[in-house]
């Protein structure tokens, strides 16, 4: 009997090969096909997998899941890596990962392959996940295989294979740069974009449109959050309201786009220890964490908001490095999530020139009194009391002078 | 378990192995390392082979076997004397910083590193190709030697024989027994001796088995120690022990002599868990009297003498400076960094502390503390130094935001 192995299948010329391959080296291939959000034709993707030589393929729609589980969980706790990265690609990989777990279960297999190479982070997110669920799963990673590696030198190999074994590669034309897309994002990294100092091609970009391009006059909108998750927008200049959450995702997503909103070009740190340099457009994401900082600024207690700040970074850098899946995870989900009790309340924004632009906020939990901060106003807040405050808190100043001069 | 020598011969025959000619072996005098000069002869083929020994206070009856088996395996290892280094560079640096991993002082993963740096240094100068040194594939110092390696010599093949061959411990002792390699090893997983701690059969000590009384160093264990208490004074200059029973020494000396004293009152023992490198816990036995005490003495004079901010802020500072430490990353920018940071910390922080040693305890009965921030005469309630209605306005400022949870909750109730 042939060992069966659950492929996660893009389509792509990558794991188009890879299958083949797999198929080849006597396995059965079950190709799994996650829709993410990302713009193809499925169908042509199911046909193409079974031309290629699946037994069987499943497409399955992960998009809400993906909204409401993984990119909503990161925007509760404002993750971003090393400050820009709102980590689009990180959290669909865990995602997959699962799905791809649970159909394994289902086909009682263990044995799990993927066609990340062996430099990225990518391999690690599916590796880690596939673990975590499967403490006995196999892993099947070709990219890291010596023959597979010895046998495809580079993306001539490759196409060669593809064009010998029949297998189609019109809708792989050549990039020159290597493409992840979801709902969230599309990244860009590799080929011409290697080099740091090139500036991306505007043609490159899927979701944004160039500032030169976006609308002279600013777009109002107002997003509504409950318990830190947004619930509802509102665009003032069409008056309709979008609810919903993967509506309203895909909503700002597209009115995002159209104001240039989200590009990101930076250089990270890969977790083998590689710096990178990718190219993200992240359009409505963008414009949903700094709303949710906002409202948090309203809602949260300073104390609960400042440690959460520090919780964030580390969430963000779990994310990216492959630990969705962890216990570490969900030690740190549980503080975030007690933290969103009261992140209810709403945003209004402009969005102008790929700016996001906060103008107002309100929030029936508000923790902000105008009494006690006015300058106009009397009351609640004693200004005399400050007096003993600032005494007491310059108490140990002072002690910490003494120490000096006592040396 | 493979104890066939025909077997072991021939998976180590059968592997791969880099072709190097002149090799700089980290040589211990442990089995691993005597082991490694013949696998070097034999397997890896190597042309010259130059052993170097660092001492960081293994101690006389260490060094001396060492020299033995040297002799017995015909080499002379080039020996380099660290020990001023290592407690004048390195511990200072471990005592500001109350060095700390999951209960450890820390000690092995320093003198590893030390070690590779010389090593590594040497190999360089003397125009080695590869550098070989013995830990086992299953530990920590495989990691932290293969980071200071690749620091001071990234263009050097690392050689280490247990891993390349991936042998077990039986299969080591069967190679020794069969090529005629001296073996002294009393303890199964070796036994790393520092002045600073030893660490006894790393990696080796079952869940639940007794340590034998005789395997100590410096301790009596706490039930056979003095019925007596035994007293003495430390002093501390700007976080660094100077002086112990008000004689000014040299950290080494001190060190020593405090091992002595505090290991006789049964002081030291640690039998604990420690998350390894990879992630795995193992149970590891240390022994360690001068750190136990210096370590306590050190967190409470700082706890005199830094402000509530510094303490703080500096525990997480200590945490990430014995983690980077552990995990070989000594000569890493970050651990420089945190290095800066807590130096300025230890300004003030002297005093002398007197210290009764009991049968395993240790109690502090006198503290001198010249510079610390503690004010009885401001803090006492007997004292008058500030009005205590000055309070009233500063609690009321400070708990305006508990105020305000207050109202949002009885506002929630109404929604």
């Amino acid at each position: 009997m042939n060992k069966k192995v659950i492929l996660a299948y893009s389509g792509g010329l990558d794991t188009s090969v890879i299958l083949h391959w797999l198929k080849n080296n006597g396995y059965e291939v079950i190709c799994f096909v996650a829709d993410v959000g990302q713009a193809e034709d499925f169908q042509a993707i199911k046909d193409k997998a079974y031309k290629t030589g699946a037994s069987k393929v499943y497409v399955e729609n992960l998009q809400q899941q993906f909204v409401d589980e993984y990119i909503f969980t990161a925007l509760k706790a404002n993750a971003i890596y090393e400050g820009s990265y709102l980590l689009g690609t990180s959290l669909a990989r865990p995602l997959i990962a699962k799905q791809q777990v649970a159909i394994a279960l289902q086909e009682n297999t263990n044995l799990l392959a993927h066609g990340a190479t062996g430099k990225g982070n990518d391999q690690v997110r599916f590796d880690f996940t596939y673990y975590s669920l499967m403490p006995n799963a196999h892993v099947v990673a070709p990219w890291r295989d010596p023959e597979f590696l010895s046998q495809f030198q580079g993306r001539d190999d490759l196409i060669s294979y593809a064009k010998k074994h029949n297998i189609s590669i019109e809708a792989t034309s050549a990039k020159p740069y290597s493409i992840d897309e979801n709902i969230m994002h599309t990244s860009f990294e590799a080929g011409t974009l290697e080099d740091p100092a090139y500036a991306p091609d505007e043609q490159m970009f899927k979701k944004t449109v160039s500032l030169e391009k976006t609308p002279q006059k600013p777009l109002k909108l107002t997003i509504k959050f409950e318990h830190g998750i947004p619930a509802a927008v509102t665009n003032h200049e069409t008056q309709e309201t979008i609810a919903g959450t993967l509506k309203l995702f895909s909503y700002l997503n597209e009115l995002g786009g159209q104001y240039g909103v989200g590009r990101v070009d930076m250089v990270e740190n890969r977790f083998v220890g590689i710096k990178s340099r990718g190219v993200y457009e992240t359009p409505g994401a963008t414009i949903l964490w700094k709303a949710h900082r906002d409202i948090e600024s309203l809602t949260l207690d300073r104390e609960v908001a400042h440690l959460k700040d520090y919780l964030g970074l580390k969430i963000a850098t779990l994310i990216y490095n492959g630990f969705w899946e962890s216990p570490e995870m969900k030690f740190l989900m549980a503080a975030i999530n007690q933290s969103q009790e009261y992140v209810t309340g709403q945003v209004t924004i402009l969005l102008h020139y790929g700016n996001v632009i906060i103008i107002g906020r309100s929030s029936p939990y508000s923790l902000y009194h105008a009494k006690l901060s006015s300058m106009h106003e009397t009351g609640g807040y004693n200004q005399v009391d400050a007096q003993g405050f600032i005494k007491i808190q310059a108490l140990r100043l002072k002690q910490s002078t003494v120490q000096t001069l006592s040396k | 378990m493979n104890t066939d020598i025909q077997t072991i011969l021939h998976k180590i025959n059968g592997t791969h192995v880099p072709h190097v000619k002149k090799v700089a072996v980290a040589f211990s005098g442990g089995l691993d390392s005597c082991l490694a000069i013949e696998l070097l002869r034999k397997i890896y083929k190597a042309q010259e082979i130059i052993p170097i020994t660092i001492d960081v206070g293994q101690g006389k009856q260490e060094m001396d076997e060492l020299h033995e088996k040297a002799k017995q395996l015909g080499i002379a290892p080039i020996i380099i004397d660290a020990k001023k280094e290592f407690s004048e560079l390195w511990l200072t640096k471990a005592i500001e910083a109350n060095s700390n991993y999951n209960g450890y002082p820390v000690s092995t993963s320093m003198t590893r590193q030390l070690v590779a740096r010389v090593v590594a240094v040497e190999a360089v100068k003397l125009g080695c190709d590869a550098i070989l040194e013995g830990s086992t594939g299953k530990g920590n110092d495989q990691y932290r030697m293969h980071n200071v390696f690749k620091f001071f010599a990234p263009q050097l093949e690392i050689l280490v024989p247990v891993r390349d061959f991936d042998l077990t411990r039986t299969e080591e002792v069967t190679l020794c027994t069969y090529w005629n390699i001296p073996v002294t090893e009393q303890i199964t997983g070796g036994d790393d001796k520092t002045m600073w701690c030893r660490s006894i059969a790393s990696g080796a000590v079952g869940l639940n088995q007794q340590i034998p009384d005789d395997v100590w160093l410096w301790l009596t264990p706490p039930q056979q120690a003095p019925d007596k208490p035994t007293e003495i004074s430390i002093t501390f200059k700007q976080g660094i022990p100077v002086a112990l029973n008000n004689q000014t020494m040299p950290l080494d000396t001190l060190l020593e002599n405090l091992n002595e004293v505090a290991g006789k009152n049964g002081i030291g023992l640690i039998d604990m868990f420690e998350d390894g490198i990879m992630g795995l816990k193992s149970r590891e036995i240390y022994e360690a009297p001068a750190a136990t005490v210096i370590l306590n003495v050190h967190k409470d004079l700082e706890q005199a003498c830094l402000t509530k901010e510094e303490i703080q802020f500096k525990k997480m500072i200590d945490a990430q400076w014995a983690y980077l430490v552990y995990h070989g990353l000594w000569f890493h920018p970050l651990k420089e960094a945190l290095d800066a940071f807590v130096k300025t910390t230890q300004h003030f922080v002297n005093g002398t502390y007197v210290i009764a040693l009991y049968k395993g305890t240790m109690t502090i009965t006198q503290r001198t503390l010249p510079t610390s921030l503690f004010y009885p005469e401001v803090r006492s309630i007997t004292s008058s130094a500030f009005n205590q209605q000055w309070c009233t306005n500063a609690a009321k400022i400070m708990g305006l935001p508990i105020e305000l949870l207050a109202q949002r909750l009885a506002k929630e109730k109404q929604l």
